[in-house]
């Protein structure tokens, strides 16, 4: 297994996850250097996205350990493993409509601040100082997708792509140390693509430890350090790129599709 | 109009920021009546009651009130949607019986009678002063719901009506939070409900049909989710409309025809179908939206 060792920013060991009788995620390990970037492929219905909610906390899985930066966060709820710097983006995620882009990105927030209902309601200047780290750090976060022009518009009035931008700025905001995105340019034209390309190479230059779920191989081949493919809930490739790509059992399991 | 307000703002925010509809609201009001009530009713008057400074009761109500909803909150608010919005109901109907069955415990069908009045400071708090009193409150409980609404607390429960997976991914620990809001919310209507208790100086259960837990949501949707001050207007409105149609329906005829004695309860229930269907319908963001909406407008022209 190439990866890392003991450093490891993530690591999945032998999780398996069913649903009824369908073994969606069988026996799966790998583990993720930190700062890198890896892409996670495979066919429909391979289990990407269920694995992905296994690791996020989203769904429990059967058998298996689940480690993030070290910690076993297997019996963690999802937002407990959240607020331990790993951000999740879902396939389909919705904004809040009735606010402005502003106040979606500091949702994000939540994942490192700590006034609570009471501090909320009474406003202590402890709050007070944290509603301005907050907000601070939630413009930043939009600048970083290029959003910094649409701060105060109603979210329901973004495109799709800005729709996505803005789902990346919020979880930034969190400041995740790992991040799970699950098909972030699906769906997406061209040159939204190639901006969010620029978005993952430079969240990679921080030292941001990525793990995408992707169909696209253009995009793959573009930004991937390390490529894993699954087929039937099982890992049947894992390398850099180029070296999937020529890998026959990956051919095999896309044939017809024509992916690659 | 101003007890109906407190409530509405307590739901307000957890139907219309945090998307929990409850339709149990007017069970906790009528907690917060009744536990005013038995905490300071004199022992002579009534075999249950502890005779307490009024005033310590009505501090107790909303305490009480939103113990209560902490307790049977953990349950419920595991069901979700239509589910929560029956559940609630049904915990209305649980108290309801209670109420009518318990009669050694609540006074039953015949009511609750002999509660002292409310003095502070030598003051008998009734009348006008009890109007601004509760007023004054419904404006703590707004400010708390308008400092909350805008707080981290705040965007975490817009963010659970939105999706209670993407919430707890941006690290939202949702169950605690509905929870937490449920249990305000349940307070802002014992406090309410603990008011009442000292305007009338007497309970008597049918103040606190299921129609008021309708008529609590009712408010909220007309006045505009996810507004606070939608729901005080809601409030207002409403009330307003049940004044004029209770005086309306109380008469004796109408256009010659014998009225039956059902008459009054009939067209309450009739009315707010048709508000409700009717705002739905040319506001479906509610009354308040809508005039924002239509003020900003004119203010382009
Ligand atoms: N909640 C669920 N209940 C039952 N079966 C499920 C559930 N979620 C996924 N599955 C099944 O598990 C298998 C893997 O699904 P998954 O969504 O993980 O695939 P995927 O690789 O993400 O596919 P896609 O590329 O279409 O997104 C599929 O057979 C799917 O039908
Ligand atoms: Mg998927």
């Amino acid at each position: 297994m190439r990866g890392a060792g003991d450093g490891a920013a993530c690591r999945v060991e032998g999780v398996s996850k069913a649903f009824g009788a369908v073994r969606a995620v069988r026996d799966v390990s790998f583990a993720v250097e930190p700062g890198s970037l890896t892409c996670l492929i495979g066919p429909n219905g391979a289990g990407k996205s269920t694995l992905l909610h296994c690791i996020s906390g989203f769904l429990r899985h059967d058998a298996g350990r689940i480690e993030i930066e070290g910690t076993d966060v297997s019996r963690w709820p999802a937002h407990r493993r959240a607020r331990n710097g790993l951000g999740t983006v879902f396939q389909t995620t919705r904004p809040l409509e009735r606010l402005d882009v502003w106040t979606n990105a500091m949702v994000g927030c939540h994942a490192w601040t700590r006034s609570d209902f009471l501090a909320g309601i009474l406003r202590p200047p402890r709050q007070r100082r944290e509603e301005r780290e907050i907000r601070e750090a939630s413009r930043e976060a939009l600048a970083l997708v290029g959003l910094e022009q649409r701060l105060l518009d109603a979210a329901d009035a973004l495109p799709i792509g800005q729709l996505r931008l803005l789902s990346i700025a919020r979880v930034l905001a969190q400041r995740p140390r790992v991040l799970l995105l699950d098909e972030p340019v699906a769906g997406l034209r061209a040159a939204e693509k190639r901006q969010l390309t620029t978005v993952f190479r430079d969240l990679r230059e921080r030292g941001l430890t990525q793990v995408l779920v992707e169909h696209d191989m253009q995009f793959v081949g573009s930004v991937a350090d390390r490529v894993i493919v699954l087929d039937r809930g099982a890992v049947i490739a894992d390398g850099p790129p180029e070296q999937v790509r020529g890998d026959e059992r990956v051919i095999s399991a896309y044939l017809g599709t024509a992916v690659l | 109009m101003g007890l109906s307000a407190m409530v509405a703002i307590g739901l307000s925010l957890l139907m219309g920021f945090a998307g929990q509809v409850s339709l149990g609201q007017g069970a906790f009001y009528a907690l917060g009546a009744y536990a005013a009530g038995l905490l300071s009713v004199p022992k002579e008057l009534f075999a249950n009651g502890l005779g307490l400074d009024p005033l310590l009761a009505l501090a107790a109500a909303p305490l009480l009130t939103a113990t209560v909803a902490a307790v049977v909150g953990v349950p419920l608010l595991r069901l979700r949607g239509h589910y929560l919005a029956f559940a609630t109901l049904a915990l209305h109907l649980i108290l309801l019986s209670v109420i009518f069955g318990e009669e050694r415990l609540t006074g039953g069908q015949t009511g609750l009678i002999g509660i002292p009045a409310l003095e502070v400071g030598g003051r008998t708090i009734t009348g006008n002063l009890h109007t601004a009193v509760v007023w004054a409150l419904v404006v703590v409980c707004f400010v708390i719901a308008q400092n909350l609404v805008r707080s981290r607390a705040g965007r975490g429960l817009q963010a659970i009506a939105t999706s209670e997976a993407s919430a707890a991914a941006a690290g939202v620990d949702v169950a605690s939070y509905k929870l937490r809001l449920f249990v305000l919310a349940a307070g802002f209507a014992g406090l309410a409900g603990g008011l009442y208790t000292y305007l009338l100086l007497y309970l008597s259960p049918d103040a606190f049909t299921l129609l008021i837990s309708i008529e609590f949501v009712v408010m909220v949707a007309v006045g505009g989710l996810g507004s606070v001050s939608g729901a005080v207007l809601g409030a207002v409105v409403v009330t307003l409309l049940q004044y004029y149609l209770q005086k309306f329906g109380t008469r004796q005829e109408l256009l010659g025809l014998d009225l039956p004695i059902q008459t009054p309860t009939v067209a309450r229930i009739g009315v707010y179908g048709l508000i409700f269907v009717l705002v739905m319908l040319f506001f479906p963001r509610g009354l308040l939206p809508a005039f924002t909406g239509a003020l900003r407008r004119l203010g382009r022209r």
